[in-house]
């Protein structure tokens, strides 16, 4: 019986889920992978379940924050001491996740940041490197901690804390914000370098105005998380305690 | 009646008894009681961020109060436009900080405060540069007030128009919701048949 479990929040991915996990199954057999289908209008939970999956299928659209708490709250509840997260349209290659795995192991960070800057070859446009970049700098201040890859998705998170993501972890873009806070509660990450693949199918997320206004609700909640109330009964001193 | 002479008036009534030198070190002293209070609540953090600003804003009133007993007559000097950018400064302000402290302590989701503080921070702009302000006025034909207040109607309807886009949102996921949940008690109905079945064919 495995001790790890792949989540995968997708929403309207129906074209590349199911050779994502097909793929999945492949690389790491006998780990589980669970797809949280986000209220999806196509057919996303049928192809996730065809390819053998088990299906959190959300009535409503909660969002990538809320889609990926149900997946850690599933971890937890079903005793898995690490979750994989990896994106539901095919940029993070399964291929990769022994090496996550493997760095999870050896590391007492209780998250590995699969990074697509730190050594590997990377798959964006020029400005939003740039923004990349500009909030790399600013959460690396905040965390004190060198940080390349802020808004990467790649991640393992082990078990201390998936107590606290199971229960408070940020909306909408919830990357940045998450790295700030688990700072902020005595948790640590390690970041380590992988390759990333363009995107399978379908499209971004943060777009257009999506992206003035990822800015500006990226750049606001990251200010007030320095100063915002946060449960100490959350923190990792209690946490690593809980079984 | 202007307020601000009836209020130099009360300021007026309290110095002639006591004379100018009793009527400072009552303001002083009661300047220095709320301050006392202020370090005393911080320290013990029974006051939170509202009432010490309100305090400390209290106790730069009665230590100017202290220092110059004609401060309110002299305040009364400032000009209606003066006044005006005055309050809305102050108004801009605690919105700022309503918003910044209501997120803080996770009561209000950051998306919905981008629009509040928006508000916020063009309502301190009205305040701060009039002169931007006065080619609008002369463009739509306004007064300055009145195209203050033509702005922050706007940014209240766009508030409520955000709050009845996101209510509908909630309508159509709350009856999602209950849908599933009523499908999910029916599948748990047939199961519990089904077991139930079972046993007594045994």
């Amino acid at each position: 019986m495995s001790d790890v479990v792949v989540i995968i929040p997708a929403y309207n991915e129906e074209a590349s889920i199911g050779p994502l996990v097909r793929e999945l199954a492949a690389a790491l057999p006998g780990v589980p992978a669970v797809v949280i289908c986000d209220g999806a209008t196509d057919g996303t939970a049928a192809a996730a379940r065809a390819a053998g999956a088990t299906v959190l299928d959300l009535p409503c659209n909660l969002g990538v924050g809320g889609a990926v708490q149900a997946g850690f709250q599933y971890a937890l509840k079903h005793g898995y001491a690490m979750a994989v997260r990896i994106d539901g349209d095919g940029q993070h290659p399964p291929a990769e996740i022994r090496t996550m795995l493997d760095a999870a192991r050896a590391s007492s960070a209780d998250l590995v940041v699969g990074s697509r800057f730190s050594s590997a070859g990377l798959h964006t446009t020029v400005f939003r490197f740039m923004g990349i970049k500009l909030l790399a700098l600013f959460l690396s201040l905040i965390c004190r901690k060198r940080i390349t890859d802020p808004t990467s998705g790649f991640w393992v998170v082990k078990r201390p804390l998936l107590h606290y993501f199971a229960r408070e972890y940020p909306v909408d873009y919830p990357e940045p914000e998450a790295l700030a806070l688990l700072r902020r509660q005595g948790y640590d990450f390690r970041e380590v370098g992988v390759h990333f693949r363009a995107r399978q199918a379908g499209q971004s997320s943060i777009d257009g105005w999506g992206t003035v206004y990822y800015a500006l609700k990226v750049g606001f909640a990251l200010v007030v998380d320095r100063v915002r109330v946060l449960d100490p009964r959350l923190a990792r001193a209690y946490t690593v305690r809980w079984p | 009646m202007n307020a601000v002479a009836t209020m130099q008036g009360w300021v007026d009534a309290l110095v002639a008894p006591l004379g100018p030198a009793g009527a400072r070190l009552v303001f002083g002293g009661v300047a220095l009681a709320l301050f006392l209070c202020f370090l005393f609540g911080a320290r013990a953090r029974r006051i939170g961020v509202f009432r010490g600003v309100l305090l400390l804003a209290l106790v730069a009133l009665f230590t100017a109060l202290a220092f110059d007993l004609t401060l309110l007559m002299k305040l009364n000097r400032i000009t209606f436009l003066g006044r005006i950018r005055l309050l809305m400064g102050s108004l801009s302000f605690l919105v700022l900080l309503v918003t910044f402290e209501a997120v803080r302590r996770s009561h209000l989701q950051e998306r919905y405060a981008l629009l509040w503080l928006s508000t916020g921070i063009i309502l301190m702009l009205c305040g701060m540069f009039t002169g931007v302000l006065d080619f609008f006025c002369a463009l739509f034909g306004m007064q300055y007030v009145t195209f203050i207040v033509a702005v922050i109607f706007t940014f209240l309807l766009l508030v409520a128009f955000h709050f009845s886009i996101a209510l509908s949102a909630l309508t159509d996921d709350r009856s999602r919701l209950a849908q599933r949940c009523a499908q999910l008690e029916a599948r748990l109905e047939e199961l519990e048949r089904a077991i139930r079945g079972k046993g007594t064919d045994r």
